[in-house]
């Protein structure tokens, strides 16, 4: 199975570790990521007004690619691993299907690019996994057990608000800890869960995201998580960098590591995953105490 | 009790209405938008005396910094018991402000380029610039 | 004047007023044959320097096109103006300070995160570059990418004219270009070589020999050149 698939400017760079392992992980268990030949950015903010257009061009034309490369792949999906991308393209792509009078109008604007239809279906990562995948099989595929490993699974805000495009219960996600038992973790529930990391306030108001982050990593430490995991690049840059200036500044009492979903999946499948795990002394840590990997 | 709302304070609400494609008489002042906010403590007025403002006209709500601070994060909107999307007509006075030329960052200022560490996603940077600069 | 009489004249607006120009004049020509004289804006006449950015609409057509002045022949029904100069915000930066960071382009041109992907900038430009692709290639940091995508630029600055997010494209494609050429590309070792080889001086008896020629032997030696 090959599904179109999206990037984004930030898996490119300081989320490449994510794209990384994701591919990886496609391949692992049995289906392929194909990134769009060209694309631009999302506009990693969906424009709330009911007036503005043109902040939407962006999404538009990767929802064209997606539509082109689909033809040829013989699929209406497009995936995506950034959960801002997931957002934003959803929520265009829903603004379109609720207002065809608006998709007229942009593609009227765009009369270099051929119409948009209004039928691709934008998935998550979490989503082919869970619904496409299986965790039947995901079980069966994982050669690595976390068991022992204590994950607190952290969704953000982007994947289930609003309403009209998440994936998984607004307010008591289980998808991405459903994946995670199936690798054989112990999921801690935390209630911050769905809470905001603070999102691009890191850029103008650095001191709301460490009151967010305290928050979020105070109850997942109460629990005792391992490691708190996230399938976001920007919630994934949030809790790292506020923790250090959290525990610099005493507010907490250790920093606890926040890995992407896709990594802890490459160490669960992978066959060799003594590279990866280097990156990750803590897990191969806990995963020895249990007696031998 | 009889308010009189000026003139300036009606074309105000009647912009943020149309921009937002909200009622804004739908809000009951329940204050669960301002409970759920998890930046409420940065801002200068809660969510929902920003929306008491609005529906009254006042045009003190365009001083405050409550919608530059929000992330945009829909937890607002997602706990509204009258529907009403919070985080449309915290849009709308970001747009009802750039709007009128009055940006909330100075993307060539000093303070702005040192904030573009080497590590830093772009995705923060598009964010806020979309957010905070006409 | 008879001569000139057979090649059908045209309707030509330039900055709104009407004027007969012969057909299959250069927009460039057709300004100084209808009076007007270039002391800005003639450049180099032949499509290399960008100087001469001007847009136009035709008759009942409600696309605005770009072109460069003296590359492009005159039509009829043309309405055109020449733009003189872009205002464009361009950088002072030290080369030996910068680095290839992902948001090394961000940096000094932070004004491409606010581009919207509209595409006017490719549609404008006249060497049919895929501008809009390569500032979004900065965006993500692929400098690489951005350099080679923007590497036919003539800077004319149509881009930044018609950019509705105030970039000035062809400055970010500049800075790319440097920082790959620094940074990205493998260095020019013959080059290297050759510059080392010079100041050795084993070329100062030829050069001298060459200097003391004058120009009909010089002509003479040219003519009889090797060529590959």
């Amino acid at each position: 199975m090959e599904y179109p698939y999206y990037p984004g400017c930030t898996l490119k760079t300081t989320g490449k570790k994510d794209e990384e392992a994701a591919l990886e992980v496609a391949k692992l268990l049995g289906f392929e990521l194909k990134e769009l030949p060209t694309w631009t950015c999302c506009g990693v903010v969906y424009n709330l007004t009911s007036d503005v257009m043109a902040d939407h061009l962006s999404a538009t034309r990767t929802l064209i690619r997606a539509q082109e490369m689909g033809r040829e792949l013989k699929t209406n999906k497009l995936v995506t691993l950034c959960s801002m991308c997931y957002n934003v393209l959803k929520q265009v792509n829903l603004m379109y299907k609720n207002n065809p009078d608006k998709l007229y109008n942009i593609n009227l604007f765009m009369d270099t690019e051929e119409d948009y239809l209004g039928n691709i279906e934008i998935l998550h990562f979490l989503e082919v996994l869970y619904n496409d995948i299986g965790l039947e099989k995901i079980k069966q595929k994982v050669k690595t057990p976390l068991k022992d490993l204590k994950v607190d699974p952290y969704y953000g805000c982007m994947l289930l608000r609003p309403k009209t495009i998440a994936f998984d219960n607004q307010d008591n996600p289980h998808v991405m800890g459903d994946i995670l038992s199936a690798l054989g973790a112990i999921v801690i529930e935390n209630p911050m869960t769905v809470e905001c990391c603070g999102a691009h306030q890191v850029i103008t108001n650095k001191e709301a995201v460490l009151d967010c982050v305290q928050r979020i990593v105070n109850i997942s430490q109460s629990k005792g998580s391992d490691v708190i995991v996230t399938p976001c690049p920007l919630c994934q840059y949030n809790l790292t960098t506020a923790q250090k200036s959290l525990f610099q500044k005493g507010k907490i009492n250790y920093q606890t590591p926040v890995i992407y979903l896709s990594e802890l999946l490459r160490i669960a499948l992978s066959d060799n995953n003594e590279n990866y795990l280097k990156e990750y002394m803590f897990i191969k840590d806990k995963l020895e105490k249990r007696g031998g990997l | 009790m009889v308010f009189t709302v000026s003139e300036k304070g009606l074309e105000l609400r009647k912009t943020v209405e149309e921009i937002s494609g909200q009622n804004i008489f739908q809000c009951y002042q329940c204050g669960k938008c301002s409970a759920a906010c998890p930046v409420v403590d940065s801002m200068d007025m809660a969510p929902n005396k920003i929306i008491r403002f609005v529906q009254t006209g006042d045009l003190e709500v365009l001083d405050q910094n409550t919608f530059w601070v929000c992330a945009a994060c829909f937890t607002c909107s997602a706990r509204c018991p009258r529907s009403v999307d919070i985080a449309k007509i915290m849009e709308a006075l970001r747009n009802v402000m750039l709007r009128n030329k009055q940006d909330f960052i100075n993307i060539y200022s000093k303070e702005f380029i040192e904030k573009m560490i080497e590590e830093i996603p772009q995705m923060a940077i598009v964010a806020a610039i979309k957010k905070g600069v006409w | 004047m008879a001569e000139k009489n057979q090649i059908p004249l045209v309707s030509v607006f330039i900055m709104g007023k009407e004027y007969k120009i012969p057909s299959g004049l250069t927009l460039m020509k057709a300004m100084e044959y209808a009076g007007y004289r270039y002391t800005r804006g003639a450049g180099c006449r032949a499509g290399f320097c960008g100087a001469c950015a001007t847009i136009y609409r035709l008759k009942n057509d409600y696309k605005l096109k770009s072109a460069l002045a003296c590359q492009t022949t005159v039509e009829d029904g043309m309405y055109l103006v020449q733009l003189p100069f872009t205002p464009a915000n361009k950088k002072k930066y030290d080369m030996e300070k910068l680095n290839i960071a992902h948001n090394a382009l961000l940096k000094e041109y932070p004004e491409i995160a606010r581009c919207i992907s509209c595409n006017s900038c490719t549609k404008v430009c006249p060497q049919e570059l895929k501008v809009m692709d390569y500032v979004q290639a900065s965006l993500r940091g692929d400098i690489e990418k951005a350099a080679i995508l923007s590497f036919d630029c003539v800077q004319c600055g149509l881009c930044a004219f018609r950019c509705p997010a105030e970039i000035t494209q062809y400055h970010v494609g500049q800075l790319a270009r440097r920082l790959n050429g620094k940074f990205v590309a493998p260095k020019a070792i013959h080059t290297e070589d050759a510059v080392a080889k010079v100041n050795t001086g084993v070329t100062k008896k030829e050069i001298s020999k060459l200097k003391s020629l004058n120009a009909s032997e010089i002509k003479d030696l040219y003519k009889k050149r090797s060529i590959e």
